[in-house]
């Protein structure tokens, strides 16, 4: 039974599962830290509060480390991981799949990568 | 001080129903912070789309071994539906607002009925249908992918998740477990909200004053409707997104005549 069980936690779905709650628990967690750290520094010390407030900041500028506010280059980046999340996610089934020379599986995942991608080129 | 407790009240009920019933949460969310806070619509939709996105980590994070959805199934589905996400948006502008309501109420009205008609139809009445199980095989694939892409072609041009859809073709067309299809759903919403996320956040309209205690809200409430889920049956949940979806159509096609 326990060897049986040990088993079936070893297929590549199930290693897919493990590995994916532990990149959505940090980067998830990681963000979200980021975000509050931000909005406590805007909230009580860069007197930034209105609704809806001040942008993000641009990705160039938080790249080039331009000079902004502590906490909105906080929060900004800390959505900015956020909204990264799915496609490390898509990265990390491309990586597991192609390990487990699941060929077709990764190819089904690259082609979503690359909509991805794409749509992120459309829009921007 | 209140205004932040608020967004963080509202996504934390967006968070819960929205991974209970595996949409996202956009879908509360849009309509609850252009009405309570006048926000305008696509700030509104900026907001929200980062709420899916935290919605979907928090399943993800904290799903029980086993219930973090079907990855394999999820990217299946999801490259017709980010294709039609693609060109629903490219058609945005095509077609007049009226059109889209109405065919959004009658899109929503067929997957309720359908998601209805199956429940009471393939249960067994000496078994309580089980949310996960392991033995499914997904089937009617052509059909499943046709409805994935126009799911994704409604999410393009309504600017929705589309979890709405997804969940009942998983469920009644494809024969998944409705917490596999509920959890694989999840799943998928991340990822067509970070395709439309990153077009906003370049165009600055994602405002961290709204987002920040929005997403956080949203993320401790599907952290807590992971939990949730292991006490309700597939009866309830079933109950609850037959009747989510009457509501959103009946307002779709309200709001679609008297345009």
């Amino acid at each position: 039974m326990t060897g049986k069980s040990k088993q079936s936690e070893e297929t590549p779905a199930n290693r897919l599962e493990i590995r994916m709650q532990k990149v959505s628990l940090v980067v998830s967690l990681a963000s979200l830290c980021l975000m509050c750290f931000g909005l406590i520094d805007m909230l009580l010390y860069e007197d930034l509060f209105s609704l809806p407030g001040v942008a993000v900041v641009a990705l160039q500028r938080l790249i080039s480390l331009h000079p902004e506010p502590l906490g909105l280059a906080l929060a900004s980046a800390g959505v900015l991981l956020l909204g990264l999340l799915p496609a490390i996610r898509v990265v990390l089934a491309i990586w597991l799949y192609v390990r487990s020379r699941n060929l077709f599986s990764t190819l089904v995942a690259a082609v979503v990568l690359l909509e991805l991608l794409l749509s992120i080129r459309l829009g921007s | 001080m209140i205004t932040v407790l608020s967004l963080f009240g509202i996504g934390l009920l967006a968070g819960v129903l929205g991974a209970l019933l595996g949409l996202g949460g956009g879908i509360f969310l849009v309509p609850l912070l252009t009405l309570l806070f006048d926000l305008p619509i696509r700030v509104a939709v900026g907001t929200s789309l980062v709420g899916v996105i935290a919605t979907s980590a928090g399943v993800a994070a904290f799903a029980p071994r086993g219930r973090g959805g079907d990855v394999g199934l999820a990217l299946r589905l999801e490259m017709a539906t980010t294709a039609g996400a693609i060109g629903g948006s490219l058609l945005a502008g095509v077609f007049n607002s009226r059109v889209l309501h109405v065919l959004f109420a009658a899109i929503v009205f067929t997957s309720a009925a359908y998601t209805l008609y199956k429940g009471r139809h393939g249960r067994d009445k000496s078994l309580q249908e089980p949310l996960f199980r392991e033995d499914y095989h997904p089937q009617n694939w052509p059909a499943g992918l046709s409805a994935a892409g126009v799911a994704g072609m409604v999410s393009g041009l309504l600017g929705v998740g589309g979890g709405f859809i997804k969940v009942p073709i998983m469920y009644a067309l494809m024969n998944v477990p409705l917490g596999v299809a509920t959890a694989t759903s999840n799943f998928m919403v991340g990822i067509t909200a970070a395709a439309s996320v990153f077009v906003y956040y370049g165009r600055g309209d994602i405002y961290p004053m709204l987002v920040v205690p929005t997403a956080v809200g949203v993320f401790l409430g599907a952290v807590s409707a992971v939990y949730a889920f292991r006490r309700i049956g597939a009866v309830w949940v079933r109950k609850a997104l037959v009747g989510l979806l009457v509501l959103l159509g009946v307002y779709m096609l309200f709001s679609g005549l008297n345009q």
